[in-house]
């Protein structure tokens, strides 16, 4: 009974763990990355938080609606924030095992989150813009080109829990595989991992509408993806799709910064303070990349998205490779 | 050595492999002349470290002497040397290709695949200490990729390191026979390579002097 009960305390702390990490924390690292680009820029920057603060301004704000938009347009951004925290909640953050986990749900994963795309999608197409529809096209078509390299990233991510399932039990899922991983993973997995990350970084780059692939301090609209769909939205809405775009970044790099040291602490404390630690690493390689190169010419990102796909391909091959699938065949 | 050191060992093998599989994308991908040359440089230093490791950490004198003429002549002379004549040669830093970033990229795709299917089916002999799986399917690739380079790009600068991309593929097929084979006969092409670079400088120096470019496209028809 009281091994009963300390579980149950244990597993509600770990939830409430990754509740707070999943809907308080995402506005700071978006805090994080505008900073560090305006001291790379030599100028002071805004506090980390903020983020926060406009927010709170923009929801205290009330909402206009064109005219010409509809009930789509109305929905839109709760779907979009609703979307983001849900694939938060399959992804284990801090070293726990993910509030929702079952055989397979790492297609509910990539569909959850194309989910919450085909909504500001489809608002962006209800406002009747040219612009907007611009934008739409735009991030449809990338979306396109990016699954493919999405769906190899998490086969590959499969295999790795089905190479070794007794662990944890389930097959086929990102809790079972990210949560059974340790650092001796990369020892016997590390060639399909490296190519794996990469491809991963890429995609975070490419999802969250980061530079070189979109910038999302521009102000004209003619270059715009992300910040382009989103124009006609005011006041909470707003809100609501920064908001939204702020907690997709935060599940994406938690999903990488648990590939790449995917360590396990005694004191779970240990453990959150590394997560944050590992997402303020990424956001900063975030940073760095914004730093570093301009966006890229439109026509350039389909080059680019096809060579993460070759890398997330290779890190399938090399899995199967590293698993022994390829040994004793005929010589 | 215990069984984790084994495991380490193999894994580090599959690590460099997959790095040298990383630069064959980006050789393809970039657009700018000096960061091919490195990449390059780096493919073939890293594949200068795979001689120790397939030896298994026992140094050997003739494994150990090879390693290290790889590393220096391949790593730092022969992109020294390229640079060079870069610099001295009146050719744009900007790469001119037969087609565009995205088609090179998917042929680079097409030969990916085709060597990995190719490669898997066509194991070496077991006999080999250390081998790994993934050693035919790169060295395949790495050769697809160098001539795949000597096709699309058209400066001659560009066919040197589709060249050099090509040695770096067929000296991992080699690896697989580095016990056996005398450390005369791998001193030997290493100094030919060298010597073809070296020669290849030059005839792009003069090459650079007689056309004012070196556009392979417009050095295909003859006259007296």
């Amino acid at each position: 009974m009281m091994a009963e009960f300390a579980w149950l305390a244990e597993t509600l702390m770990q939830r409430t763990i990754q509740m707070f990490i999943l809907i308080v924390l995402p506005p700071m690292f978006i805090g994080i990355i505008v900073k560090l680009k305006a001291v790379a820029a030599g100028r002071k920057g805004p506090p980390i938080w903020q983020p926060y603060l406009d927010l709170a301004r923009l929801s205290r704000k009330g909402v206009v609606y064109s005219t010409a938009t509809g009930q789509v347009f109305r929905w839109a951004p709760l779907l979009v924030v609703a979307s983001s925290i849900t694939a938060g909640l399959i992804v284990p953050m801090a070293g726990f095992t993910a509030p929702i986990h079952f055989s397979g749900d790492l297609i509910v994963f990539a569909y959850v989150l194309a989910l919450g795309r085909l909504a500001i999608i489809l608002a962006s197409l209800d406002t009747g813009s040219a612009f907007e529809g611009m934008g739409a096209s735009r991030e449809a078509s990338f979306a396109a080109l990016a699954e493919p390299t999405m769906f190899l990233i998490l086969v590959s991510l499969g295999l790795l829990g089905h190479a070794d399932p007794h662990k944890f039990g389930v097959e086929w899922s990102l809790t079972g595989t990210l949560a059974q991983m340790e650092m001796i993973t990369w020892a016997h997995y590390g060639p399909a991992l490296l190519p794996l990350s990469f491809a991963l970084f890429v995609l975070i780059l490419l999802e969250n509408s980061r530079v070189p692939f979109d910038d999302p301090t521009t102000h004209l609209e003619l270059t715009m993806i992300h910040e382009v769909m989103i124009l006609d939205h005011s006041g909470p809405d707003l809100a609501l799709m920064e908001y939204g775009a702020a907690v997709k970044l935060l599940v994406f790099q938690s999903l990488l910064g648990r590939i790449i040291f995917p360590h396990h602490f005694e004191s779970q404390w240990a453990d959150v303070v590394t997560f944050v630690i590992k997402i303020g690493v990424l956001s900063v390689c975030v940073t760095a990349v914004e730093v570093g190169m301009a966006r890229l010419k439109m026509n350039r990102i389909p080059g680019i998205l096809l060579g993460a796909f070759i890398l997330a391909a290779l890190s399938v091959v090399v899995m199967l490779v590293e698993m022994g699938e390829f040994r004793g065949l005929p010589s | 050595m215990n069984s984790m050191d084994e495991v380490l060992l193999h894994e580090f093998i599959d690590i460099l492999l997959v790095a040298v599989l990383i630069l064959d994308l980006l050789i393809v991908a970039t657009r700018k002349l000096k960061s091919s040359v490195w990449m390059n440089a780096s493919q073939a230093a890293l594949l200068g470290l795979m001689p120790l490791l397939l030896t298994g950490g026992e140094l050997e004198f003739h494994v150990v002497l090879m390693s290290v003429a790889i590393l220096v002549v391949r790593g730092l002379v022969i992109p020294f040397v390229l640079l060079r004549s870069v610099r001295s040669a009146p050719v744009s830093v900007e790469l001119r290709s037969l087609v565009d970033q995205a088609t090179a990229v998917s042929l680079a795709a097409v030969l990916f695949g085709l060597s990995f299917a190719l490669g898997i089916n066509l194991p070496l002999p077991a006999a080999i200490p250390h081998f790994s799986d993934l050693l035919v399917p790169t060295a395949l690739t790495t050769i697809m990729i160098g001539l795949l380079l000597l096709v699309i790009r058209t400066q001659a600068l560009m066919q040197v390191i589709g060249y050099l991309t090509i040695e770096n593929g067929i000296f991992l097929i080699g690896l697989a026979l580095v016990r056996e084979t005398p450390v005369v006969v791998e001193l030997g092409i290493l100094l030919d390579v060298f010597v073809g670079v070296f020669v290849m400088g030059i005839v792009l120096f003069h090459i650079s002097q007689a056309f004012e470019h070196l556009d392979t496209t417009e050095l295909s028809s003859l006259r007296d």
